[in-house]
C-alpha cells in the first residue's frame, strides 16, 4: 500500500482502489454470485401445483356462491312482500360467506407467484441428463477449440510477418487493413458472411467456377458457416497478442539461430514460438472465450439445425423464462472457460503475470 | 576448403544509399582481421555480406575460393557474434552452446562432449546448466563465443561484441579473444570503432571511411605509415599542418606551414608546389635544443598545459580551433614543466613526420 502511496499520491491511490473495488464488487463479483445462487435453486413446483389446485377449488366455490346470489336477486324482484326479508337475509349470508373466502386466496396467490425455493443440483443435473443440450455443450466446446486452433494457425504467420519481416510503413498498412473491418459492427460483419456463404453467394460461385463442386455447398445450415464466420470475426483477438510479444523478440536472436544453421521450422519451434508463448496463450484464451460465448455469429450464420450453447442459455432466460436453469447453463460455460484458461496456463507454462503483461 | 575471405568489387546499395562502395579485400586464412571505422561507415554491412544476411548488389564474396552468392547464412561456414550477443534467454548455457550442434543432428553424447570442451575453452566449466540471464557480462560474452565456435566455423565474425563491457573487462576479453583465436586457428573478422581494440588484437587492420576501405595493413603500418590523410588523422592522435611543398630532397619534403618551413618524410604522390599536409604525432615531439635545425622545430605559445603523470600534454595556440595541436612530452621527473602562456621550441625528427598529398581528414 505504501508503495502505491509513494507512486501515485494519496488521492490518486484512494481513487484507484475505490473504483477498482467498486468495479470488482458491483460489476463482477455481485452479479456473478447472484447468478451462481440462481443456478443452485429452483421453484418448488409441487407446492405451486397444490396451491393452484386449491385456488381453483376455492374459485369454483366462489363461482357457486356468486351464481346463488344472482339467482336469489332475480327471485327478489318477483317475490311477495313478506318473503323479501327472508331472501335479503339469504343474500347477505351468501355475500358474507364470499367475503370470508377472500383472504384464503392471498397465501395461495403468493405460493403460485413465488413458490418456495429448493436448493440443489437439479438445474445442473438437467444439463447433464438432457442429451441434446449436453451434446450441444460438447459441440460448442469442440468447435470453439477448432476455431481457436485455426485462428492460431492463420495468425501466427501474420503476426510473425508483421513483427519481423514487414518493414516500416508496410506494417502500418497491414495493421490498418486488419483493423478497419473491425470498425464495422460485428452483426454487419457477420451478415457480410451470410451473403458470401449463402447458396448463390460468392463462395459457391467461386467453387463452382473452379469446378470444385457441382452442387452449391450449404454452408449456412452446417457448422462450417459458423466456424468460418467466427474465425473471421475473432482473428484479431489472436493476431495482436502474438504480434505484441513477437515484436519484442530481438531480431538478432532469429538471425543468430539462422547463422548457426537452423532451418526456419527449427527457428520457429525453438526460438520464436517459445518466446511468443504468453502471447499465444492470451490469444488462444481470448479467442476461445469469445467463440464459446458468441451469440450473434451462430444465430446469423447457423441455420435451424446448428444450435450454439449460448443460444440455449438465451432461450432459457428469454423464451423459457427459467432464469435458474439459464444461470446453471451460463455457470457451466463459465467453468468451462476457467478450466480452459488454467489448462492453457499449465500447457504454455505461463503465469498470470505473463498473461497480464 | 580454405577459410580465406575475398571480396571482389563488392558494392552494397540500399535504394539510393550506397553503404559499401566497390570494396576489394582479402582476409587471409587464420588471421585476426579487424575492420576499424566510425559508426555508419559500412563495416557492419560488410560483415553481414560475409555472413550471408545481405547479398551484395554488385561484386562477389568468396569464402575459401567459393562464390557465396545464393548461399544463406545457415549454409555458410561462418558464425556471427552479435553486438548484443543475442543469446537465447529461454535456454541454459549448455543449450545455447549446443544449439548449432543440435541443428547438425549430432548425437546427444557428442553434443555434450563438445559443449564440455567449449566450456573448458572459455573457462566456464560446470556452468552449463545455468540460465543465460544469471551470467555476468563477461560470462555471457564467452558463452556467445562458445556458441559460435561450436559449429566449427571457418570464419568467425564479431560485431563489436565487447562494446557493452566495462573498460577493465574489455581489456581482459581482448587478450582472451586473441588467445582463443590462436588456439583454434579460426579466421576472425572483428568489427570495431575502438582503435585500441583493433591495434591490440589484430594481425591486420582495415581502416574504413564512408563506404570504402582506406587502408589495410598491420597495426604498425596503419599507425606509422598511414596511406592517406584520412587514416593519418583517424588512427591515433595526429597533428596536421597544411602547406605547400617547397622542395623534395632525398625523400623528404619541405613544406611551408604557418610555423615556417618544416620537413617530413614524403609519401608517394607528393609533388613540388602542390598543397600538402604534414602530420606529426604528439608523442614525437621533444623540447628542442639550441642547435636543432629550424626545419624540424616549431616555436609557439602554450595555450594549455596538462599534467598527466607519465606525460605532459601541451596544447599550442592554434588558429584552427576545431582541431587541436597537441604535444605529448614524456615526464622524466627532472625537467621543468612548461606552463600555460609560456613560449616553447619543440623539435621532432623529420623521419617521424609525414607529408601526404592534400585529402579528406577524419572528423575529430
Amino acid at each position: 500500500m505504501n508503495r502505491y502511496f509513494q507512486r501515485y499520491g494519496k488521492a490518486m491511490t484512494a481513487y484507484i482502489f475505490l473504483t477498482t473495488s467498486l468495479w470488482l464488487l458491483g460489476m463482477v463479483l455481485m452479479p456473478q454470485l447472484l447468478m451462481v445462487d440462481y443456478s443452485f435453486w429452483y421453484h418448488d413446483e409441487g407446492v405451486q401445483a397444490i396451491a393452484m389446485k386449491e385456488a381453483d377449488r376455492l374459485e369454483a366455490q366462489l363461482d357457486d356462491i356468486d351464481a346463488a346470489i344472482t339467482v336469489a336477486e332475480s327471485k327478489l324482484d318477483s317475490a311477495v312482500e313478506n318473503a323479501r326479508p327472508v331472501i335479503e337475509t339469504h343474500i347477505a349470508e351468501l355475500e358474507a360467506k364470499a367475503g370470508a373466502m377472500e383472504p384464503l386466496f392471498e397465501p395461495l396467490d403468493e405460493a403460485i407467484r413465488n413458490p418456495p425455493r429448493i436448493y440443489g443440483f437439479k438445474n445442473y443435473i438437467y444439463l447433464l441428463t438432457n442429451t441434446l443440450h449436453r451434446s450441444i455443450f460438447v459441440k460448442t466446446m469442440l468447435f470453439s477449440l477448432l476455431v481457436t486452433f485455426i485462428a492460431f494457425a492463420l495468425c501466427y504467420p501474420v503476426a510473425y510477418y508483421l513483427s519481423h519481416v514487414a518493414k516500416g510503413h508496410r506494417t502500418g498498412i497491414i495493421i490498418m487493413g486488419l483493423m478497419v473491418p473491425y470498425w464495422v459492427n460485428e452483426i454487419l460483419r457477420t451478415f457480410a458472411w451470410l451473403m458470401i456463404l449463402s447458396r448463390n453467394g460468392l463462395a459457391n460461385s467461386i467453387l463452382s467456377f473452379l469446378g470444385l463442386t457441382d452442387q452449391p455447398v450449404d454452408f449456412l445450415n452446417s457448422d462450417s458457416g459458423v466456424v468460418i464466420g467466427m474465425i473471421y470475426c475473432y482473428v484479431l483477438f489472436m493476431v495482436f497478442p502474438i504480434y505484441n510479444t513477437l515484436e519484442t523478440l530481438d531480431h538478432n536472436q532469429i538471425e543468430a539461430a539462422r547463422d548457426l544453421g537452423a532451418s526456419w521450422i527449427k527457428i520457429h519451434r525453438t526460438i520464436a514460438i517459445p518466446y511468443a508463448k504468453p502471447g499465444i496463450a492470451v490469444g488462444c484464451i481470448m479467442t476461445f472465450m469469445v467463440a464459446v460465448g458468441t451469440y450473434a455469429v451462430p444465430s446469423i450464420l447457423g441455420g435451424t439445425s446448428t444450435l450454439w450453447f449460448t443460444q440455449i442459455i438465451y432461450s432459457w432466460f428469454f423464451d423459457g423464462g427459467n432464469w435458474n436453469q439459464g444461470a446453471a447453463y451460463a455457470f457451466a460455460l463459465l467453468v468451462l472457460c476457467v478450466t480452459f484458461v488454467m489448462f492453457m496456463m499449465r500447457f504454455f507454462k505461463v503465469s498470470l503475470e505473463d498473461i497480464a503483461r | 576448403m580454405g577459410s580465406d575471405v575475398l571480396m571482389q568489387n563488392t558494392t552494397m546499395r540500399f535504394d539510393d544509399y550506397v553503404a559499401v562502395d566497390n570494396v576489394n579485400l582479402h582476409i587471409r586464412e587464420g588471421e585476426f582481421f579487424s575492420l576499424l571505422g566510425s559508426s555508419g561507415c559500412g563495416k557492419t554491412t560488410i560483415l553481414r555480406m560475409i555472413s550471408g544476411f545481405l547479398e551484395p548488389s554488385e561484386g562477389k564474396v568468396l569464402i575459401g575460393g567459393k562464390d557465396m552468392r545464393g548461399i544463406g547464412p545457415n549454409k555458410r561456414p561462418t558464425a556471427l557474434i552479435f553486438q548484443n550477443l543475442a543469446l537465447f534467454p529461454l535456454m541454459s548455457v549448455e543449450d545455447n552452446i549446443a544449439f548449432g550442434l543440435e541443428v547438425r543432428s549430432l548425437s546427444r553424447k557428442e553434443r555434450m562432449r563438445r559443449v564440455h570442451g567449449l566450456l573448458e575453452l572459455i573457462a566456464l566449466p560446470g556452468m552449463g546448466s545455468k540460465k543465460v540471464n544469471d551470467l555476468s557480462g563477461g560470462q555471457k560474452q564467452r558463452v556467445a563465443i562458445a556458441r559460435a565456435l561450436a559449429v566449427e566455423p571457418k570464419v568467425l565474425l564479431l560485431d563489436e561484441p565487447l562494446s557493452a563491457l566495462d573498460l577493465k573487462l574489455r581489456q581482459r576479453m581482448r587478450q582472451e579473444l586473441r588467445a582463443i583465436q590462436q588456439k583454434t586457428g579460426v579466421t576472425f573478422i572483428y568489427i570495431t570503432h575502438d582503435q585500441g581494440e583493433a591495434m591490440a588484437m589484430s594481425d591486420r587492420v582495415g581502416v574504413m571511411s564512408q563506404a570504402s576501405i582506406e587502408q589495410v595493413g598491420t597495426p604498425k603500418d596503419i599507425y606509422n605509415s598511414p596511406a592517406n590523410p584520412f587514416v593519418a588523422s583517424f588512427v591515433g592522435t595526429n597533428n596536421v599542418l597544411a602547406g605547400r611543398v617547397d622542395r623534395i630532397i632525398d625523400g623528404f619534403a619541405v613544406v611551408r606551414t604557418r610555423f615556417g618551413e618544416l620537413m617530413g618524410r614524403s609519401k608517394a604522390g607528393v609533388q613540388e608546389g602542390d598543397r600538402s599536409l604534414l602530420f606529426i604525432r604528439p608523442e614525437n615531439f621533444f623540447l628542442a635544443k639550441e642547435y636543432d635545425r629550424d626545419k624540424s622545430v616549431i616555436s609557439s605559445t602554450i595555450y594549455r598545459s596538462q599534467f598527466e603523470g607519465a606525460f605532459i600534454n601541451l596544447f599550442l595556440n592554434n588558429t584552427n580551433r576545431s582541431r587541436e595541436f597537441m604535444v605529448q612530452l614524456a615526464n622524466d621527473g627532472l625537467g621543468e614543466i612548461p606552463s600555460s602562456g609560456s613560449e616553447v621550441r619543440l623539435g621532432f625528427r623529420p623521419e617521424l613526420a609525414l607529408v601526404l598529398p592534400e585529402g579528406e581528414l577524419a572528423n575529430e
